[in-house]
């Protein structure tokens, strides 16, 4: 469903990312993990359009058509959402037109009725602030708006950025459910997360990306039994292993 | 002991409680005005990150084309009315298109200069073609006939400023609350990048605030011209007391535009009445000074701090 090819990004002279090329199946959940600065917004970003004239190089494919040079407002009309990291509500708006933003390009009045039910389904909590102002929402209500605005643009590919960030371990666990259950309702998500543990969970499949480049990628079940993976995203350390010392050598390497 | 004139003494109070109300009620008329300007300002402000010092320049533009469609082309008040209404929309736009628009990765500074130097060819764009001279506004209102509210009486003119611009604000509001384009124009002031995620296509919704600013301010101007006749300066003093209504009320609040023009208009009138007509129009630059040591937000404005 989306391809990306080799691509490079750059602010100004820094370089962001450095050849990376991956791939999101249609119906799948897809993990991209790696620690912080490694790039993985900025290739969320490179994605939907943000980073003007970004890929310095490379192609992004999208259902056949070629996302580059295309600007956000007609990326998200092809039907992808970028959910960013952080609450970025609109804080002055209520709850209700925040939801409604995300459903700016649609005009199908009861697709957008059903999915609001749908969001509220899942969010009910929002469902009793609807006409509070949202910057008075606490910060794990505004993560579950920003996600909830997302879904209600009915997206074919919805990428995520760090959605559980700041939530209570309770709503993490539900955050990643959700995710699941919406991916199992037909929507394709490339997710971005630090929690690494509960990504590999839901996901299908994982990139590994260090520093601007992808340095391993697997099924999520396999990178979860990775001992790389382990030892430095899990943060389950594998006493006694033969390869301790190459590990070691390797987290290195990584930091 | 102090003998009081009980007669006298309510009368006095009735003669200075009819007089307040009088002055109120006037103030707010021309508050009202000030009102629209600081609108068209505030809706810039908001989306653009600009203060429009051209706001003023632009209304008297549109009111000398809606001068110029009444004596020229003679046509009937209401045509020129609304004509001028749909011409000041194209022409607040284009000038964002052509004017604001191609500044790539502008300062918000080199934006506000633009605007100065808009003002300056539209004040010399206006001497050229219409004459410095001061013209007449025809109206089909009069100055002279007034509807009596008890004590308070209004006149024609007043009368229908009040009335126009509470329309013009209720229509804005609906506006901003009710349609899609409206709220998405709010939600483009908050946080652009994430609204354009939405689909918004920004740079048309910055052409559009542009538009209708230009139109509150064709309106305003349509409004006072009767009062202060017509000429390339008829809008110099009403924007700077639009500039101080909007301080007032707090650059970054459509309310506050509202609050502040109405109670500078009252605020000013006050001052004339029971002080001296000479201060009248330095409450203004009071206001802004006093607005600024003391609550630099304005009345209903919010500083709202960006999380990075
Ligand atoms: N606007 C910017 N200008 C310059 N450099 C930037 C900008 N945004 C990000 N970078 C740099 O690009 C690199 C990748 O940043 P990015 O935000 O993609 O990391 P990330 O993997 O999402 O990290 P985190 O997990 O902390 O969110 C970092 O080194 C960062 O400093
Ligand atoms: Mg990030």
């Amino acid at each position: 469903m989306l391809r990306i090819s080799n691509i490079e990004t750059s602010y100004g002279p820094i370089r962001a990312i450095n050849g990376v090329s991956l791939e999101v199946p249609e119906g799948r959940i897809v993990t991209l993990l790696g620690g912080n600065g490694a790039g993985k917004s900025t290739i969320l970003k490179t994605i939907s359009g943000l980073l003007e004239d970004q890929p310095d190089k490379g192609t992004i494919e999208f259902m056949g058509t070629r996302l580059n040079g295309l600007d956000p407002e007609q990326i998200v009309r092809l039907g992808i959402t970028h959910v960013q990291e952080g609450r970025t509500i609109f804080e002055e708006l209520t709850v209700e037109e925040n939801l409604l933003m995300g459903a700016y390009v649609r005009r199908d009045v009861h697709g957008v009725q059903r999915d609001r039910a749908r969001v509220l389904g899942h969010f009910p909590v929002l469902g009793q602030r609807l006409n509070q102002r949202a910057g008075t929402l606490s910060g794990g209500e505004q993560q579950m708006l920003v996600i909830g605005r997302g879904l209600m643009a009915h997206p074919r590919l919805m990428l995520l950025d760090e959605p559980s960030l700041g939530l209570a371990p309770a709503m993490v666990k539900e955050i990643f459910q959700i995710i699941k259950t919406i991916n199992e309702e037909g929507t394709t998500i490339l997710l971005v997360e630090q929690n690494a543990r509960m990504a590999l969970q839901v996901a299908h499949y994982g990139y590994l990306l260090e520093a601007g480049r992808i340095v391993l990628s697997d099924d999520a079940r396999a990178l979860s039994e990775n001992e790389d993976v382990r030892d430095a995203y899990l943060g389950i350390a594998v006493e006694g292993s033969p390869k301790g010392f190459k590990r070691y050598k390797k987290k290195k390497r990584w930091r | 002991m102090h003998i009081s004139h009980p007669a006298r003494r309510t009368s006095d109070l009735a003669l200075f409680k009819a007089m307040l109300a009088q002055l109120i009620v006037s103030g707010l008329a021309t508050g009202s005005l000030y009102a629209l300007l600081a609108l068209g300002l505030v809706i810039v402000y908001k989306t653009s990150n600009v203060l429009n010092f051209a706001q003023g320049e632009m209304a008297m533009v549109s009111t000398f084309v809606a001068f110029t469609f009444l004596e020229t082309l003679q046509m009937p008040y209401l045509w020129a009315f609304l004509l001028a209404i749909v011409a000041s929309f194209l022409f607040g736009a284009a000038i964002e298109v052509a004017l604001l628009r191609p500044a790539t990765n502008p300062t918000p500074l080199g934006l506000i200069i633009v605007t100065l130097g808009v003002q300056q060819v539209l004040y010399g764009a206006a001497g050229w073609i219409w004459g410095y001279d001061t013209k007449t506004f025809p109206s089909p209102l009069s100055d002279t006939k007034i509807y009596r509210l008890g004590r308070v009486v209004l006149s024609e003119v007043n009368l229908w400023i009040l009335t126009a611009s509470i329309i013009l604000m209720v229509a804005l509001l609906l506006f901003f609350r009710y349609t899609r384009v409206g709220v998405a124009m709010r939600a483009i002031s908050q946080n652009p990048t994430t609204a354009r995620l939405m689909g918004t296509r920004t740079p048309w919704v910055l052409s559009l605030t542009w538009a209708i600013a230009s139109v509150l301010g064709a309106v305003a101007g349509m409004l006072i011209a009767p009062i202060t006749f017509l000429d390339p300066n008829m809008m110099l003093n009403p924007l700077l007391k639009a500039f101080a209504a909007a301080t007032l009320g707090g650059m970054n609040s459509l309310a506050g535009a509202v609050v502040g023009g109405g109670s500078l208009g009252i605020l000013e009138n006050l001052v004339g009445g029971y002080l001296t007509p000479e201060l009248k129009d330095s409450v203004a630059f009071f206001v802004i000074i006093l607005v600024l040591c003391l609550r630099p937000s304005g009345l209903m404005g919010r500083h709202y701090r960006r999380r990075v």
